[in-house]
């Protein structure tokens, strides 16, 4: 079970992508690698026949705009899922992203240096800010991510249906610092 | 050959082909700069919490890799060859501009060694990476001097490839023998025209963009620095440059390629009219999908979406192109040489790259991929895989052409086996790291992050002795190769009916393309090919070097830099002002070529070029004004009637240039004269002006770093000005020679190109006199 649905929204596109781009490589490839082995100029020489590269183009051009539009599609209801925060937020969270740590401020004020709890199933909305140089704020496992840019609020809206620690990183080059901009998350 | 008579040679040369080895060499070298920084980092990401580097010295090596490798490296190898293969491959003596060829690589040469240097700064070289994100990039967070001059060095790039793609686009454009038709060009030629007019629009933004963030460093000027939508403006600026340079470096490789594959399959490109539609769209295409690398800074979703669909939209015309290259080995007769391989090889890892690049065009599953390992792994199969090892492909193809010797076939193919196997090796782990961020010096003992990790850098290892390979073997070949005749690959384009090594001129006689696709023979004149050498591209360049150098170092070097760079240009001036190299010059252009001449056309797209610029800023201030609250103004702060005196100057002044050119087209000589001495004094009035109001707003504390609204205004009216002040010496330049009498009623170009640019430059200010002073 994921652990979260944002994360589950993700795979699921994720499996998509990654299937049409097996199953399209895989056919491609082979006909180029038959192709490379078919017409070896050491084996004799077959004549005459040209391509309709017209056709061909034509072909391909309506195929893939099918196959690219149609996993657009797809991304922009996911895009949709996982930018649009639901009606029931249980908490709100303020994150901020500064060298080389996240505090959070919980909404009772009371302020955390690089630990987050809250409890299972809860549907937090993260204010995401930067005190200082642009960071990125990522939940791996939750495939949950936002930019904190300096100037500006992001929002990312997430669920826990898992317990456990959930580690966070910074996903964007901030300095000295950046390897070790790490928090925790945990969940009861 | 001796010491002295082997530097004056490459000193001094101008010839396209020498140009060509100097520019493969230097680029060659500066990749094995950017691969040592490689091998030194992934040597420090072998194992978690490897103690090797250390978090300064790796974000620096990070960095300088990037940067050097996609500016310095990669897209330069492409231009060494074409640099030598264009002019053989359209039919010509030279490149339109020999000399502007020769200053390109001069400063693109010094303009490397300015970026290496700042490892020796105190606080060591740029470590922001090769993005330079603001606000990490500004003073503030990062003071270290290397930033600021790896800065410079970047605008000194920028100007040696304006030159180049003056250069390149003329050339194509005039320069082709008679009878070859656009559509009879080699797919190399096109690849460097597209790439030349992808640079032509997508370097002066960068060039902007650096410059904005060198005067917000120097003079905490607060552009990038802003709290309202600096660090956004910095994305925009950056990747309106950063997704057209992916295309920059790729397409020259892979439109090689497709030469190489018609080649060795005996076969002409299938489709080559819809490859061509096809890569000319994706052009196109590549300015208006760069917000995808910004899909999660909290833009608005609607520009999202646009931008999604226009990004997956760019992979239908390459998979035409990679389509046109699997079906030309359709009854084939398919020789497996090396430069095949690599051809082949390089079309595989582009069809992995592309598919990859598909995942971050989609907004939802480029939320998470942003930062990661995933985007490293797509970024280098598409600029190593497909770009390098494209390249590669051409080194080999082009090796007995170059130096009239084949290579070792055997030690090839090991080199081929070699790097496809470590290339794969080296980046597909990569994709399975895509929870790992990019550009961390060290990590947790996460077992597969480790596994994954070790296997990258061993791959990187061997990747890194497979060019060791190639290197040896194009060295120990060039004695011992069996010597080869003009076409040893059977191949069909112009570039193999000449000897190997080709003669210095080139070409006998200038062939005839009229009819069939090599050339038949048909003869036009015959003409002496006049070498002339020039030490003058390389001390300009040393100059500006210097100059820059000394600014960090010591004063008495940038004085000493500068008295160069000045003597260079004074140098310069004086052999045009007496047309020493005219006879050459128009000994190269010998044919009826009709309509534009190539000194006005080579104008026109430095006009463009500059419009681009001015574009930049002026888009920049724009994004700052509209988000910056309580902007007061232009009226309330600045004097509208000086702004406009100075309109009716600079009006007054584009007729007076309008008349000088009319004037000499009537073959009146004395009237000319006086229109343009009339121009002259126009704009120097303009100067005084702008002087006279700059130190008034001065000492009223209005001054460049004091807040947002004097910096903008200073920088766009400043860089207005420079760009006047140029003006003015291009001006008193034809001044001089039209006083001596080297213009006619039938010679008068530069007085015409002067005009195009004078009227350029009060364009400028039709949009920066109602910006900066009434709205």
């Amino acid at each position: 079970m994921a652990p979260g649905p944002t994360a589950e929204v993700w795979y699921g596109l994720f499996t998509l992508y990654t299937s049409a781009a097996i199953i399209i490589n895989a056919v491609i490839m082979s006909i180029f690698v038959i192709l490379l082995l078919k017409y070896r100029a050491s084996k004799a020489a077959e004549e005459g026949g040209q391509i309709d590269a017209k056709k061909l183009a034509l072909v391909f051009v309506v195929l893939s705009a099918v196959i690219f539009y149609s996993l657009e599609f797809y991304t922009l209801s996911a895009m949709d899922f996982i930018e649009t925060p639901p009606e029931d937020i249980d908490m709100v969270i303020e994150v901020q992203g500064l060298q080389w740590t996240w505090k959070f401020i919980y909404p009772n004020g009371t302020e955390s240096i690089g630990t987050l709890r809250i409890p299972r199933g809860t549907t937090v909305l993260f204010k995401v800010v930067s005190l200082d140089v642009h960071h990125k704020f990522g939940i791996p496992d939750l495939k949950a991510s936002i930019d904190a840019v300096p100037g500006q609020t992001n929002y990312l809206w997430v669920r826990f249906d898992q317990p456990g620690e959930y580690v966070v990183r910074c996903y964007e080059l901030c300095g000295v610092g950046h390897a070790n901009m790490v928090a925790t998350i945990i969940v009861e | 050959m001796d010491a002295y008579s082997f530097l004056k040679r490459w000193l001094t040369t101008t010839n396209h082909k020498d140009i060509g080895i100097l520019y493969t060499v230097t680029a060659l070298y500066f990749l094995l700069v950017g691969g040592s920084l490689a091998i030194l980092f992934r040597i420090q990401l072998m194992q978690p919490l490897m103690d090797f580097l250390g978090p300064f010295k790796f974000n620096q090596a990070i960095t300088l890799h990037g940067l050097i490798m996609v500016l310095w490296a990669v897209s330069p190898l492409a231009f060494g060859l074409a640099n030598y293969f264009i002019p053989l491959q359209i039919g010509a003596r030279d490149l339109a501009f020999p000399r502007l060829n020769a200053l390109s690589y001069w400063l693109y040469l010094f303009s490397g060694l300015l970026l290496i240097s700042t490892v020796f700064l105190p606080g060591g070289g740029p470590d922001v990476g090769w993005t330079v994100y603001a606000p990490l990039s500004t003073a503030k967070y990062s003071p270290q001097p290397g930033v600021t001059v790896a800065g410079l060095a970047i605008i000194m790039l920028t100007a040696s490839v304006t030159l180049g793609t003056i250069n390149f686009i003329v050339t194509i454009a005039k320069m082709r023998a008679p009878g070859l038709t656009w559509m009879k060009l080699p797919m190399f030629t096109w690849g460097i025209l597209f790439t030349v007019v992808l640079m032509l629009f997508a370097f002066p933004p960068l060039a902007a963009a650096v410059l904005l963030l060198a005067i917000d460093r120097l003079f905490a000027a607060p552009f990038f620095s802003s709290p309202y939508g600096g660090a956004i403006l910095w994305g925009h600026m950056f990747w309106f440059f950063g997704h057209p340079e992916v295309y920059v470096v790729l397409s020259p490789a892979f439109l090689l390629i497709m030469d190489i594959v018609s080649t060795f399959t005996g076969r002409e490109l299938v489709g080559k009219k819809y490859v061509i539609y096809s890569i000319f769209a994706a052009v196109v295409l590549s300015f208006i999908v760069y917000i995808h690398h910004m899909f999660t800074t909290g833009i608005n979703p609607v520009v999202r979406e646009i931008y999604s669909v226009t990004t997956e939209t760019i992979s239908i015309p390459f998979g035409v192109a990679t389509l046109s290259i699997i079906a030309t080995l359709y009854k084939g007769r398919i020789r497996f040489t090396t430069p095949m391989l690599f051809a082949v090889g390089s079309v595989f890892l582009f069809m992995v790259g592309g598919s990859t690049g598909v995942y971050l065009s989609s907004v939802a599953l480029d939320h998470w991929f942003r930062g990661t390992y995933w985007v490293v792994a797509h970024l280098h199969y598409q600029l190593v895989g497909a770009a390098f090892i494209g390249l590669v492909a051409g080194l080999y193809y082009y090796y007995p052409k170059i130096t009239g010797r084949m290579y070792n076939e055997k030690l090839g193919k090991l080199h081929f086996a070699l790097a496809f196997i470590s290339f794969n090796m080296l980046y597909f782990p990569m994709f399975l790291l895509y929870d790992m961020p990019r550009r961390i010096y060290t990590y947790d003992p996460i077992p597969q992050w480790a596994q994954l990790n070790m296997i990258a850098t061993m791959g990187g290892w061997l990747f890194g002795f497979s060019v060791l390979i190639m290197l040896y073997n194009f060295i120990v070949s060039l004695r011992k190769g069996e010597p080869v005749g003009n076409n040893p690959w059977d191949a069909k384009s112009l570039e193999w009916t000449v000897p190997s090594p080709p003669p210095e001129h080139n070409f006998d006689q200038i062939p005839n393309l009229g009819g069939s696709t090599l050339a038949n023979g048909g003869v036009h004149e015959a003409h002496e090919h006049v070498h002339f050498e020039t030490l003058t591209p390389f001390l300009l360049s040393l100059g500006i070097f210097l100059l820059f150098v000394g600014l960090v170092v010591h004063i008495s070097i940038t004085i000493f830099g500068l008295l160069i760079f000045l003597g260079t240009v004074a140098s310069w001036i004086h052999s045009d002002i007496n047309e020493k190299y005219v006879a050459e010059e128009v000994e190269l252009e010998a044919f009826p070529y009709e309509g534009i001449p190539k000194e006005k056309l080579g104008t026109w797209v430095l006009v463009a070029s500059e419009t681009l610029l001015f574009s930049a800023v002026i888009g920049a201030y724009l994004f700052l004004r509209v988000r910056t609250p309580d902007w007061p103004a232009s009226y309330l702060v600045h004097d509208v009637r000086i702004g406009f005196i100075n309109t009716v100057i600079l009006l007054t002044s584009s007729l007076a240039i309008a008349l000088a050119t009319a004037y000499i087209k009537r073959g009146s000589r004395g009237e000319a004269l006086k229109a343009l001495a009339a121009t002259f004094l126009l704009g120097l009035t303009f100067i005084v002006i702008k002087a006279y109001e700059w130190m008034e707003l001065a000492a009223e504390g209005f001054v460049l770093g004091e807040n947002l609204v004097a910096s903008v205004y200073y920088v766009a009216t400043g860089l207005h000005a420079a760009h006047v002040l140029a003006g003015l010496i291009v001006i008193l330049y034809v001044i001089v020679k039209l006083a001596r009498q080297r213009y006619s009623a039938e010679k008068h170009i530069g007085i015409e190109s002067a005009g195009i640019y004078w009227h350029f430059v009060d364009i400028v200010w039709l949009f920066l006199f109602p910006l900066f002073y009434l709205i």
